[in-house]
């Protein structure tokens, strides 16, 4: 009869306050629609991790150890890699980097806006973090949830809950994010400046050859960088090779939907209390701000920069969207174009910069394995 | 700060800059790729 009442006597106040962590994440999810696909199955996680002796965690009982699911799942898909490069894959699949071909200039604000990587990367030093730490949380810079996974996952595991959840929560709150640092850094004439463009279209061949080409140059460069780009060029090569159509949307919905479940729920296994009620989860929440206020700043001032040499001018907010978090930056650019001019229709150089934010976050991301050693 | 927080940030200042510098490198190479493709292959109306 004890055993049944084994949970409430062993649970801590530190385990219940995991679980209003966990309930808050459920909250954002539903309620305020924040990266639901992610946030939804990590808060619900938390609460099943810090139930006590959960059985969703290796336990051992009488001497004996007993495999729990999470755990597994956090070995066979977080630590092997496996659910962020299959995530890759469809994310890749969901690229169309023909807008790219339109205006391809706008692809140095894909390295731009990568800027608050490295920032929060030095600012984390300066907070004590070790190098490889500081490198792990700077990349919640990359805007990009599996980049910050994959990196995380090599560099500091035992942050891992923390730099997921900042890296998700920060995606999603973009549109308040951006709009006061582009404000601050630009003039009202700035971000009225029109660009203009053509709508031409872009051959099947060049659409295939690109993700080929790409995957090949980045590997003779940068082989650690391989497995990122790699599958995230395979994806678009499926997509765009237009033989695979029903595999291609199987990526972009079947393999996205189920795979962000697992990834979502094994994540919450690195939630328990003792691993995340730390000061350092504090910190890397506060750098983890840093880092798209940074990479927000780096790619408009990038964009002013520029236009002191082009005679075409750029939009300097559109180098706000050279992040990764596609399609809700390029969105928030517009919708501030539009505040300024209503006739003033940004969408299309703002999904430019932002794909190119695609490529950058993942390159950032195999740099940064292949520099911190 | 002390030595050990100073040497990290040192470490983290090089990677910086080498990361932003190579980042920048790859998104030029792939600036140049993508005009060379779309060169030598370009869109016709009645594609895509």
């Amino acid at each position: 009869m004890e055993g049944l009442f084994i949970g409430f006597t062993a649970i801590t106040w530190k385990q219940l306050l995991m679980m209003a962590v966990g309930g808050l994440l459920i909250y954002l999810a539903i309620k305020k629609e924040y990266e639901p696909a992610l946030l939804l199955p990590i808060g619900f996680g938390t609460i099943l991790v810090n139930i006590p002796y959960s059985s969703v965690l290796d336990q051992v009982e009488g001497g004996q150890k007993i495999t729990g699911a999470l755990s597994l799942f956090f070995r066979a898909g977080i630590l092997t890699e496996i659910f962020p490069l299959l995530i890759f894959i469809a994310i890749g699949a969901m690229i169309d980097f023909s807008p790219l071909f339109r205006k391809p200039l706008l692809l140095l604000f894909g390295a731009a806006a990568q800027f608050g990587i490295f920032f929060t990367m030095m600012a984390a030093a300066l907070f004590g973090f070790g190098l490889k730490e500081a490198a792990a949380i700077g990349i919640i810079g990359s805007a990009d949830g599996p980049t910050s996974i994959y990196v995380a996952s090599r560099f500091a595991r035992n942050l891992l809950g923390p730099i997921s959840v900042a890296a998700y929560s920060y995606m999603a709150l973009v549109p308040i994010i951006q709009p006061p640092v582009i404000k601050l850094l630009t003039s009202r004439r700035e971000r009225l400046i029109r660009m203009d463009g053509s709508q031409r279209k872009i051959s099947r061949t060049t659409l295939v050859l690109f993700p080929i080409l790409v995957t090949v140059l980045t590997g003779m460069f940068a082989p650690t960088a391989v497995a990122l780009i790699g599958f995230l060029m395979f994806g678009n090569l499926v997509r765009e090779c237009g033989v695979l159509k029903k595999l291609s949307l199987a990526a972009q919905n079947e393999l996205a939907s189920l795979v962000t479940l697992l990834l979502g729920i094994t994540i919450a296994s690195t939630m328990t209390a003792d691993r995340f009620l730390q000061v350092s989860t504090l910190f890397i929440i506060g750098l983890g701000l840093c880092a798209f206020i940074f990479d927000t700043a780096g790619g408009v001032i990038f964009a002013k920069a520029m236009n002191l040499f082009l005679k075409k001018k750029v939009n300097p907010m559109i180098g706000a969207a050279g992040i990764s978090a596609f399609p809700m930056s390029a969105r928030v650019i517009h919708t501030m174009g539009l505040k300024e001019d209503p006739s003033n229709y940004l969408l299309m150089y703002a999904v430019s910069a932002n794909v190119s934010g695609q490529i950058g976050s993942v390159l950032a991301g195999g740099l940064i394995l292949a520099l911190v050693k | 700060m002390s030595e050990t927080v100073m040497r990290i940030f040192k470490q983290a200042l090089a990677v910086t800059g080498k990361g932003m510098l190579a980042l920048f490198a790859f998104m030029l190479l792939f600036f140049i790729l993508l005009v060379l493709v779309d060169r030598i292959f370009p869109g016709k109306e009645s594609e895509q």
